[in-house]
């Protein structure tokens, strides 16, 4: 079938517009007669693309050269022959699926995403922490450590008093843990992946009972023995590679990449990781006979520190009051009797010189 | 003297589909259909910009671009795997140095991409066949570059909008449009001032004066430039007042709030329609008599590598 049309061609050559009258024949070819030259364009050789209601056509060996149809019924024409002579590219016919599908395209996307958020990372993540071995924590802490003891003050004689007292507890792991006092203001603590637990002074000063320290102590040995450090870090790589790859922004990768190896002390738990370690740090106490109120009057001390309480949603921390309750709670149930462990007490007096 | 039509006629559920696929490609194929999607992206926003009644073209291709990407993505990874090495080893010396170099390589790159970025780039935008081009020299970029980097930095940054006009005023004033070319004139001084005025009054103004500011901005970059053909001349001027950036920006702001930043396609061409419907072009060139003298550039490091560091922003 033939159909003729009125259309702009322009040349590659200048910004002119020729007017010329197109000859179409349907899946086949484009012919217009141009400067008393005869040019066929066969439907193999050129490109069709639809804008709004106009076709441009051009040679796929010169997309400088464009034929434009105006006429909107024309131009439906000629493009739906395009199509069903297929040749059309993948992706013009994947756009012609139209509003429906982008709709459906665009659900299966979020819901995909959601899935990968909520189940699968978390799950590969677990699952990539069992894989590393145990040196990775320990690499990775060392690192860590390296740095942090080259910008503080560490205290090397508390230290030393510090473990001599956790050398009393029994933490229920084969990992070493290794203590340290860091002189600072701050009313702190933290765990390094490769076992290192540092207390500030300014919270070694708060602390009045062996008790206390022991279930500051306990939790943090959590955090290490369940590599909660090594499980955020899987995580947040993972979240960040499927926000930058749906962003489509890949280079970003690198950035985040880059980024986390540095910034590693900075990673803060999550607040299932918080509740984690206070669950396990319960467990130590317990196991080690050791008074429960201790981690009762643990969080009253954060709490008392803690001028500036941030709604729960945005904190990474469980809300301290929460905690309190959850240590009541504990408290409360009376799960075992406990006596005061005379040697504890006293390399916690020693400490507390 | 005419005035000349210039106009964005994408419509929001088009570009959705366009960026709906190529957010499902690039999911699918793990990220290496980024150039594609890129290609994609541009080859809609310039089918959809009209100039007189005709549109203009993108002609790169994803595999130009992948290309392009692949280069700088080597680059940056082999400094990356160079960084880790020299934090394994625990030598500090070596990590210094490749910190160092990284830093160097980052600054030194910059006027590579922007000549790089403008060559492709300008290379692949047609209108009517005719393509757009650029002639600029990258030892002269380079030199305007370094001089003015270093200003900058013994200035503490104030010689910064020196440097940007300084940029802009030699790559826009080597882009051409076939046989006509851009000019671009604008003085640092200027620039400096407005920003100054701009920053000043927007705190005084706790804000307010932000969206006037934002409008000086924009006839700063518009109403500097012209278009020359022999004796013939274009001239570019920004109409956007204080009051449509205002409602361009909270609208887009709700959108994108209201989709959680899904709306991004709506977002995109309403800021586009909007920003060339208040573009004036006035002149006595006459469109139809443009020659075709650029050469065709397929080098796409330059684009790739100022979207590597985020600084597509700056051209």
């Amino acid at each position: 079938m033939k159909i003729t049309s009125q259309a702009k061609y322009f040349d590659g050559k200048t910004s002119k517009p020729h007017f010329v009258e197109l000859e179409v024949f349907l899946h086949n070819q484009v012919t217009f007669y141009f400067e008393n030259r005869r040019l066929v364009w066969n439907f193999q050789d050129i490109k069709f693309e639809k804008n709004g209601e106009i076709l441009s056509i051009t040679k796929k060996d010169n997309l400088h050269e464009i034929i434009k149809i105006e006429n909107p019924e024309t131009a439906d024409t000629i493009y739906k022959s395009a199509k069903t002579s297929q040749n059309l590219s993948w992706y013009q016919n994947i756009l012609d699926f139209g509003p429906k599908f982008y709709l459906t395209a665009f659900v299966s996307v979020i819901t995909l995403i959601a899935c990968f958020y909520i189940f699968i990372i978390p799950y590969v993540s677990e699952k990539v922490t069992d894989i590393l071995p145990i040196s990775f924590d320990e690499e990775i802490g060392n690192t860590n450590f390296q740095q942090i003891k080259s910008t503080s003050d560490i205290d090397e004689k508390q230290s030393e008093k510090l473990q001599e007292f956790a050398n009393l507890i029994n933490f229920a792991t084969d990992r070493k843990l290794y203590f340290k006092v860091i002189n600072d203001e701050e009313v702190n603590a933290f765990a390094l992946p490769d076992g290192t637990i540092v207390v500030y002074s300014g919270l070694l000063s708060k602390v009045e009972n062996p008790n206390e320290l022991a279930a500051l102590l306990g939790h943090e040995a959590t955090h290490i023995k369940e590599r909660h450090s090594t499980k955020i870090l899987a995580r947040s790589i993972a979240g960040y590679a499927i926000v930058s790859l749906v962003v489509g922004d890949v280079n970003g990768i690198m950035t985040t990449l880059a980024n986390n190896a540095n910034e590693l002390n900075n990673l803060s738990f999550s607040r299932e990781f918080e509740q984690s370690a206070d669950k396990g740090s319960y467990a130590i106490l317990k196991q080690n006979k050791i008074n429960p109120e201790g981690m009762y009057q643990l969080f009253k001390i954060l709490e008392k520190s803690d001028n500036l309480e941030v709604p729960k949603i945005l904190s990474t921390h469980p809300l301290t009051k929460d905690r309190m309750n959850y240590s009541k709670t504990l408290m409360d149930k009376n799960e075992y009797s406990f006596s005061s462990n005379p040697e504890l007490q006293k390399a916690f007096d020693n400490l507390k010189k | 003297m005419k005035t000349y039509n210039f106009s964005f006629k994408g419509k929001g559920s088009d570009f959705f589909g366009v960026v709906v696929v190529n957010w499902l490609l690039t999911i699918i194929t793990l990220g290496l259909y980024y150039p594609w999607a890129k290609e994609r992206t541009l080859k809609y926003l310039y089918a959809n910009s009209y100039l007189e009644g005709d549109n203009f073209q993108f002609t790169g291709t994803g595999k130009e671009m992948f290309v392009g990407f692949v280069k700088i993505f080597g680059i940056v990874a082999a400094f990356y795997i160079g960084i880790i090495i020299a934090i394994k080893t625990q030598n500090t010396f070596l990590m210094g140095i490749f910190v160092f170099l990284f830093y160097v390589f980052f600054l030194g790159i910059i006027p590579f991409a922007i000549h790089g970025f403008y060559k492709y780039r300008m290379s692949r935008t047609n209108w009517r066949g005719v393509r757009f081009g650029y002639r600029g020299d990258r030892g002269t970029l380079m030199k305007i570059y370094f001089k003015d980097l270093f200003l900058t930095i013994i200035t503490f940054g104030i010689y910064s909008f020196w440097m940007t006009t300084d940029l802009r005023n030699y790559t826009l004033s080597n882009v051409k449009f076939g046989s006509a070319e851009f000019k671009y004139k604008a003085s640092g001084s200027d620039y400096f001032w407005l920003n100054f005025k701009g920053v000043i009054l927007t705190y005084i103004t706790l804000g307010i004066y932000s969206f006037w500011f934002q409008r000086d901005i924009l006839r700063f970059y518009f109403d500097h430039l012209t278009l020359h053909n022999g004796t013939e001349k274009v001239r570019f001027q920004s109409k956007l007042s204080a009051g449509d950036i205002f409602e361009l920006l909270i609208i887009n702001m709700l959108i994108l709030m209201f989709t959680l930043g899904l709306g991004y396609a709506f977002v995109e061409v309403r800021t586009l329609t909007k920003l060339f419907s208040s573009l004036e072009i006035v002149g006595n060139i006459n469109l139809d008599t443009l020659q075709q003298t650029e050469e065709e550039y397929k080098n796409a490091f330059g684009d790739e590598a100022l979207d590597a560091m985020d600084l597509s922003g700056i051209i």
